[in-house]
């Protein structure tokens, strides 16, 4: 049967996510069992100085011998440039390595997907890092490198992506990524690689995952795939992150607020064109600023600027306040509604911990704003014509500073 | 907090392609997968809905080469089948699978799958949950054709044996690769066949929600699955033509899939699976008649989620003028009425005596029932005595 009815054609869509998940008690009990599911025996570790000192490679190191494994190469002191992508794919080569463990914060991950990428597609960092900003999608490549991530710190919301970042000091560049050979085969999140955070560290990371989860809410509005991480993510922050932040021994706490941010990766890189990220991202790039600092600085200036152009925004008090304040909400008042609850979470959790809540805390300044504008629209890969506008970005841009 | 720290896993999901060009896509994800020559796996709903063809044109397209074409006879999976098919892909040394179909096609794609990937000799050595290793990679495509889209992202097949006993398969190698979903094309088999998908996909969203092994993640998609079917169903029921409600059932399916890999089924799902071997048919024949018993049977254990789920299936003035204590039963007797109600217009049975069920028989279906994993996740834990009463009740 053909039906030719046009009433409503689908849009496009695209959801992926192929990484396992793997979170709570004892989670990195199972990295032995997931080693050897995917045939691998001879680990390389990529970690940093703060996963070692911390004692996290001590518990990476009991967990694999208790499966009988061994760990065949370390490369730690990552700080997340093409030399470190190059010399993690040196050394998986010479040592006969058969997977990548990645254990640390940003750096680590990214590099440890790059290295996966350029191993799968036999690529040297010649190849990889010639041009600025590169995006490689859909790559071919005949092995597929087993990598399995332990986030430590508060996930970017990368790791379950097929995006990785890396910065290159030396040429002032950034080279982004987005390929399947990108992805990691398993996260783990145990609660024996969380610490005591600074509750500083932990506001801004949670606030960064309720605001990539909201944008993942809002700019997913025919995918509910999409919009269940995203509102499992907003949900988790919302429930979690002040209970986390006064109980900061609570490593349960913590926990949920990892989760949540993997989550809200998911839905936040799953959205195609997305103005919000392209923004964060220039701001991030032309600062050297922690993109999860800007992201929670801006997002109440960028919700605030669209609350009214679209009926999803209404649909955000749901995931925000929970189904007894949606219901009993008049339907029209529901985005400025949300608003109210999205700007008293961020003063109450702003209030507690001083982070910046202004562009020009984190060193931004006004003159530098048309050129970062320009960046943001010649990046953008969107459709939406009111929003890939100079003057509307310039604007959001001086309300946030 | 206690809650928090039990221990979970979110399987990987395939890559789901949906809306224009979703065959090109598919076929293009192949192609980067190493897959160079399929069997493409049919049926005669996909060759007639003309899905079988758009995914042919597509795989040329991609330089993908036709190593077989095998159209699937029977609605339910057989071991004759993955068998047959077994030599097929090795006759015409093909690298990947493509299923295009409904049900009884997917499984049989699936349970090959996880054959040939774990290089086993027989189905019986890797029958069961997480037997089949995952030893050889082989690119695996998935077009579900029918409304009840959630077979094609969970990695479990259900086969039946010559002996007429059926088997349960459940391995990561059983899971697709890339998924594609097609509501312009697909077949919603009228009235009848969209009421049968619809309650099955609403069965286990429930199911799922309620589970003992369900998460945040997996509750937020059951209860946009819920308010997919609340929001699309009639639509689609008053016209088949109205493609944005048939995407939305369709996501619907997707989430309750997704979600049931996760936090698993319960005992609709039990007895649903025992019914259809016992009795013939696919268990959506059976979901619907059962469901509105086990609600019930669970109510006083799972008052709190239903009473959470209630918004998402009844919307905002009915669930704002239910009293708390009152929404959990409101939701059992709404899902009731609601689905009774469908299959009487539909022309549906209504009663498992009406699908063929007799009294002698209800003994042997609910050990059969018991012996199900879909009761390990069950929160009420229904003993062998509950699902008599329950079949009973149904007769």
């Amino acid at each position: 049967m053909m039906n030719t009815g046009t009433k409503n054609l689908q849009k496009t869509f695209s959801f992926f996510c192929p990484t396992k998940l793997l979170g709570g008690s004892d989670a990195l009990d199972n990295l032995p069992f997931e080693l050897k599911e995917k045939g691998a025996s001879r680990p390389l570790v990529v970690m940093d100085e703060f996963s070692q000192r911390l004692g996290y490679f001590r518990e990476v190191k009991r967990a694999i011998k208790d499966g009988d494994i061994l760990i065949a190469a370390t490369y730690s002191a990552v700080t997340g440039s093409p030399v470190d992508c190059d010399q993690v794919v040196k050394k998986f080569k010479e040592l006969d390595c058969d997977c990548i463990i990645g254990l640390g914060g940003f750096e680590v991950i990214n590099v440890a997907k790059v290295a996966k990428l350029m191993l799968d597609q036999n690529l040297s960092a010649f190849d990889m890092f010639r041009y600025d900003s590169v995006v490689k999608r859909n790559s071919y490549g005949n092995s597929d490198v087993a990598l399995f991530l332990l986030p430590c710190g508060i996930p970017s919301g990368i790791e379950a992506t097929t995006r990785a970042r890396i910065l290159d000091e030396e040429a002032n560049l950034f080279y982004n990524f987005d390929s399947r050979r990108a992805c990691a085969t398993a996260i783990f999140l145990d609660k024996r690689l969380t610490d005591i955070m600074p509750a500083k560290a932990l506001a801004v990371s949670g606030l960064n995952a309720l605001a990539m989860g909201l944008i993942g809410f809002i700019e997913n509005p025919d995918n509910m795939i999409a919009q269940s991480y995203a509102t499992a993510a907003i949900n988790s922050v919302m429930t979690t992150l002040l209970p986390a932040m006064r109980h900061n021994a609570d490593a349960s706490y913590r926990l949920a607020i990892y989760s949540a941010a993997i989550n809200a990766g998911v839905a936040y890189y799953n959205a195609g064109g997305n103005i919000f990220r392209d923004t964060v991202t220039e701001i991030a790039m032309h600062y050297k600023a922690d993109p999860a600092q800007v992201a929670e600085i801006l997002f109440p200036h960028y919700y605030r600027s669209r609350m009214n152009e679209e009926r999803i925004f209404k649909g955000v008090l749901m995931p925000l306040a929970g189904e007894d304040v949606y219901a009993s909400t008049n339907f029209n008042a529901r985005d400025k509604v949300a608003l109210d609850t999205i700007e008293q979470f961020w003063d109450k959790v702003s209030e507690l911990t001083s982070i910046p809540t202004t562009l020009s805390q984190i060193g931004a300044m006004q003159a530098d704003f048309p050129t970062i504008a320009q960046a943001v629209i010649e990046r953008y890969r969107g459709e939406d014509a009111d929003v890939k506008n100079f003057t509307y970005i310039t604007d959001l841009l001086e309300k946030a500073f | 907090m206690k809650t928090l720290e039990l221990y979970y896993e979110v399987p990987a999901a395939p890559k789901i392609v949906g809306g224009e060009n979703c065959f090109e896509a598919l076929a293009e994800e192949l192609r980067s997968l190493g897959s160079s020559t399929v069997l493409l796996i049919t049926d005669k709903a996909a060759d007639a809905s003309g899905m079988a063809d758009k995914m042919r044109l597509a795989l040329t397209a991609a330089a993908i080469r036709s190593g077989a074409n095998y159209v699937a006879q029977d609605a339910v999976a057989t071991y004759a089948a993955v068998y047959e098919l077994r030599d097929l892909f090795r006759i015409n040394n093909c690298d990947s699978i493509a299923v295009c179909g409904m049900s009884g096609a997917i499984n049989t794609a699936k349970a090959l799958r996880m054959l040939l990937s774990s290089q086993e000799a027989d189905l019986d050595s890797i029958a069961g949950v997480n037997v089949a290793r995952k030893k050889v990679s082989i690119p695996f495509a998935v077009v579900p054709v029918g409304i009840d889209t959630s077979i094609a992202v969970t990695k479990s097949a259900y086969l039946r044996k010559e002996s007429g006993e059926g088997r349960e398969f459940r391995s990561v190698s059983g899971g697709a690769d890339i998924c594609a979903i097609d509501a312009e094309t697909g077949v919603e088999g009228g009235f009848a066949a969209t009421v049968l998908g619809a309650t099955q996909v609403l069965c286990d969203s429930l199911e799922a929600f309620v589970s003992v092994n369900a998460r945040k993640l997996t509750k937020c998609m059951n209860l946009f699955a819920l308010r997919a079917i609340r929001d699309s169903l009639g639509r689609a029921l008053v016209d088949p033509t109205d493609i944005a409600a048939r995407w939305q059932l369709r996501q619907a399916g997707l989430l309750s899939g997704l979600a049931y890999d996760v936090a698993g089924a319960g005992l609709a799902r039990a007895i649903s699976n025992a019914l259809a071997v016992h009795c013939g048919g696919g268990r959506e024949a059976y979901a619907g008649i059962v469901l509105p018993e086990v609600l019930k049977f669970n109510e006083e254990k799972c008052k709190a989620d239903y009473a959470e789920a209630l918004y998402y299936l009844i919307g905002d003035d009915g669930y704002a003028t239910t009293e708390p204590e009152k929404r959990a039963g409101k939701l059992v007797s709404t899902v009731a009425e609601t689905v009774l109600g469908l299959m009487r217009q539909a022309g549906l049975p209504a009663t498992l005596g009406e699908r063929g069920l007799k009294e002698e028989d209800i003994p042997v279906v609910a050990r059969a029932a018991m012996g199900g994993y879909s009761l390990m996740t069950d929160p009420a834990r229904a003993t062998e005595d509950d699902i008599v009463g329950i079949l009973r009740s149904k007769l």
